[in-house]
């Protein structure tokens, strides 16, 4: 039904697509996986005919007996959203935020059928019935759902015509574990009951595994390697695919274990928060409780995991832990002293912290210098520029960057790169904890496991204990020796990692482990 | 970046500016004729070989009127612009640092500001103060100030959360510090871009208040003035009228494509477009 042959993309002197040759049967779902800048979305949005400004495409994209190449923009045009259906990352950008629901599914309708706006307002009602969203009206504007519900409604729109191909990139990714699985179970549902075909997009091999009835392997604009999902990786014939399957599966071994009666590093007791409520005109609102009471407590060396979803209340607990913003009841201990917003700035040497994004985390204007060097600030003698210039590159060797990066700025560096450098900012100071705040989340695979176990050697030779929080199971299972899960603002369940993967007590924990993708069982679901 | 590095706009404006500029620097030195120095026998002359532009009703040579009507109207609104941004970006910095009564009090102040037409704000400010080219560089900074403020206050809130500016509070630096190291420094960029634009505007505002004869006093030199002089005769002496009028055009016009040219190159906003 979709051919592909030769596909090449050239943007600028570029050549980013190398020549595809990729086949899709009707009722199929094939799942292309890879790292960023493998290609992925490029060759998505070639079918689509929406390749970026300027870029060159060649080859063939043959679409139900015609060749998409060949086609004017207004013939395409017709294509799209109708024979042919699009889901994005992002449900909040997809969506346009000053149109009803309803509308944007309807205007799909109106665009390729004759349809009166009744008829386009039934079809619309039919659509976001099947997607789930029965008790949700039309009039809804997308900021009143949430996330899970908005990448419903972007996928009402794409199979409100019941296109025969669907085309989804990164479905699931900007949503939460429970819900991600939920999406998935969706979009196959659909394609399954009109018979259409499905191309799933994703980095994550274990989601590919599961739900894809074939894969192909991208790197650097050409596919290493195509077949059927089970034959696939039963084999694992491709270098490439073996390392990615390996990568997203390996976890770092541990030499040190941290001592159980050591009195804890940090310490939470009974911690409460409040927002300030919605505020009316020269007056407050009721404050929300966000966090009704949580407890917690890090020992020397020790690899903590936080996970929930969003919001569940795991920022609001960071950022009062971190004491960046004042507990309305209980407190916050680190190193034994009570820790809040207006201690002393030396005490915050002992907790320190990074990012999920590290673009976003380093001031794209300062060399790495000034901004590995930037929490010094919290010692309490002033060191000299060589003294500084000292420090700084020997924490840079310490997470495997040359000296000469010091005198660079952020973007010259790759992403994993630069979480390097967030975390050489982080231990600059040698602190006692450091918080990761979903940390690996925005790293490819082979990248993040080397992260973990640069975070794993370090923990090893420093003593220097994590709080891990992220969403990630995965990684969790794999890294911590304790895990807290949260829920509605509470811990509802905590204890050895290995212990509550194997016999989670809490439902929700249940469901947290149930719903994260898994290589090795999906393969297994398959034989 | 994709951009063409210079646009048209940008050079024609940049050129332009560079001229007034130019001009105003010159005449610190150096005008074709004293402009003190009066030929009453000539007045209302037209151009000659002489005298490029012609004569004034005094019989001042108005090329030269022209370029201490530059340096006049270069002066004013550079100072105005580094008053109200002298203000304003400070203000600006403490309201997006401080939230709370402070930001409320600091945007009160400038909607206060806003709310007065700007010209009409200045010719209060000059009728109350007396004019002359001081007041005239005071009222004008003034309604230049809320612009910097709000303009400032804004972009400052967004980069407010951003990850390293949170990286820098867990490092224990207080909001003072944040806005001058992390907040300033990306504002840059957004702030040539405005004062440039500012710039244009002192110059039309301190053309205005000469014309109403609130701004520089004579002997001093300046377009404003040179046309309400010109008013009276321009049934007789048309070309009186047109050599300030088109001075005052080129050089907003100059200073405006300037300042689109430079916010295509450097606003940052722009660049989430790429």
């Amino acid at each position: 039904m979709l051919e592909i042959q030769g596909l090449k993309l050239t943007l600028g002197d570029k050549l980013i697509l190398k020549g595809l040759t990729l086949g899709l049967d009707a009722g199929q779902v094939l799942g292309v996986v890879g790292e960023s800048g493998s290609g992925k979305s490029m060759t998505a949005l070639s079918i689509l005919g929406l390749p970026p400004r300027g870029a060159t495409v060649e080859g063939s994209i043959r679409f139900e007996g015609r060749d998409l190449l060949g086609l004017p923009d207004a013939e395409l045009a017709r294509l799209r959203g109708d024979r042919i259906g699009m889901v994005f990352q992002e449900p909040m950008t997809a969506l346009n935020p000053v149109m009803t629901i309803g509308a944007q599914v309807a205007e799909v309708v109106r665009l390729h059928r004759k349809a009166s706006r009744a008829e386009a307002r039934a079809a619309a009602r039919k659509a976001l019935d099947r997607v789930g969203l029965a008790d949700i009206p039309l009039s809804r504007y997308p900021h009143e759902l949430s996330g899970g519900q908005r990448q419903r409604v972007a996928i009402a729109i794409a199979v409100v015509l019941c296109p025969r191909l669907l085309i989804a990139d990164e479905p699931t990714t900007a949503l939460d574990v429970t819900t991600q699985a939920h999406i998935l179970d969706l979009l196959l549902r659909l394609v399954r009951e009109d018979g259409a075909s499905l191309i799933l997009i994703s980095h994550d091999l274990a989601l590919v595994a599961q739900a894809a009835d074939r894969v192909a392997v991208m790197k650097d604009g050409e596919i290493v390697e195509q077949g059927d999902t089970a034959a696939l990786f039963q084999a694992l014939a491709h270098p490439y695919t073996r390392q990615l399957a390996a990568d997203a599966e390996r976890m770092p071994v541990r030499a040190r274990k941290p001592d159980p009666a050591a009195a804890p590093v940090l310490e939470a007791r009974e911690v409460v928060r409040d927002y300030p409520g919605p505020r009316g005109f020269l007056r407050k609102g009721a404050p929300v409780r966000v966090l009704p009471g949580v407890s917690l407590e890090i020992r020397p060396g020790e690899i903590v995991g936080l996970v929930g979803e969003s919001g569940s209340g795991k920022s609001t607990l960071l950022r009062a832990l971190l004491a960046l913003d004042p507990v309305q009841d209980g407190e916050v201990r680190l190193a034994g002293e009570v820790f809040t917003p207006s201690s002393p700035r030396q005490r915050r040497r002992a907790l320190q912290l990074v990012f999920q994004d590290p673009n976003g985390s380093l001031d794209p204007r300062w060399t790495v210098e000034r901004l590995v060097a930037e929490p010094l600030h919290l010692l309490d003698d002033k060191l000299s520029a060589t003294e500084r210039r000292a420090r700084v590159e020997a924490v840079l060797a310490k997470v495997g960057l040359p000296r000469e990066a010091a005198d660079r700025y952020p973007h010259q560096f790759s992403g994993g790169q630069r979480q390097r450098i967030a975390i050489a900012r982080a231990l600059v100071v040698e602190p006692d904890v450091i918080a990761l705040d979903e940390a690996v989340s925005a790293l490819d695979v082979t990248v993040r496991a080397e992260v973990l176990d640069l975070l794993a050697r370090l923990s090893d030779a420093l003593g220097v204990a994590y709080l891990f929080v992220t969403h990630d199971m995965g990684v969790v299972r794999g890294l911590t020796d304790r895990v807290l899960v949260m829920q509605k603002g509470q811990i509802v369940e905590s204890g050895p990692t290995a212990e509550v993967f194997a016999d989670p007590r809490h439902p929700y924990t249940a469901q947290l482990i149930a719903a994260t993708p898994n290589l090795a069982r999906a393969l297994a679901a398959r034989a | 970046m994709s951009r063409s590095r210079l646009s048209p706009t940008l050079i024609i404006g940049a050129a332009i500016s560079v001229t007034f500029v130019a001009a105003a620097l010159v005449s610190l030195v150096w005008t074709p004729y004293d402009v003190t120095a009066f030929d009453i026998g000539h007045r209302l002359q037209g151009p000659t070989a002489a005298h490029w532009l012609g004569l004034d009703h005094f019989g001042r040579d108005v090329a030269s009127m022209i370029l201490l009507g530059a340096r006049n109207a270069l002066s004013v609104s550079l100072v105005a612009v580094l008053l109200g941004a002298g203000v304003g970006v400070p203000l600006g910095l403490l309201a997006a640092a401080s939230r709370g009564l402070v930001d409320e009090l600091v945007m009160r102040a400038s909607d206060v500001v806003f709310a007065f037409p700007a010209l009409i704000l200045a010719i209060l400010i000059t009728a109350v103060l007396g004019p002359g080219a001081i007041n005239a560089v005071i009222a004008i900074g003034v309604f230049n100030v809320p612009v910097f403020t709000r303009l400032t206050r804004g972009s400052a809130l967004s980069l407010w959360t951003r990850d390293y500016v949170l990286a820098a509070r867990a490092a224990g630096k207080g909001p003072m510090r944040i806005s001058l190291e992390h907040i300033a420094p990306g504002l840059a960029s957004l702030l040539i871009v405005q004062a440039t634009l500012q710039f244009s505007l002192g110059v039309i505002a301190e053309a205005g208040l000469s014309y109403v004869g609130l701004g520089a006093q004579p002997p001093a030199a300046s377009w404003g003035r040179m046309l309400a002089d010109a008013q009276t005769l321009v049934a007789v002496a048309p070309l009186q009228a047109i050599f300030p009028g088109l001075a005052i055009v080129i050089t907003v016009l100059g200073l405006n494509l300037l300042g689109d040219g430079l916010r295509d190159r450097l606003d940052p906003r722009l660049d989430e477009e790429r």
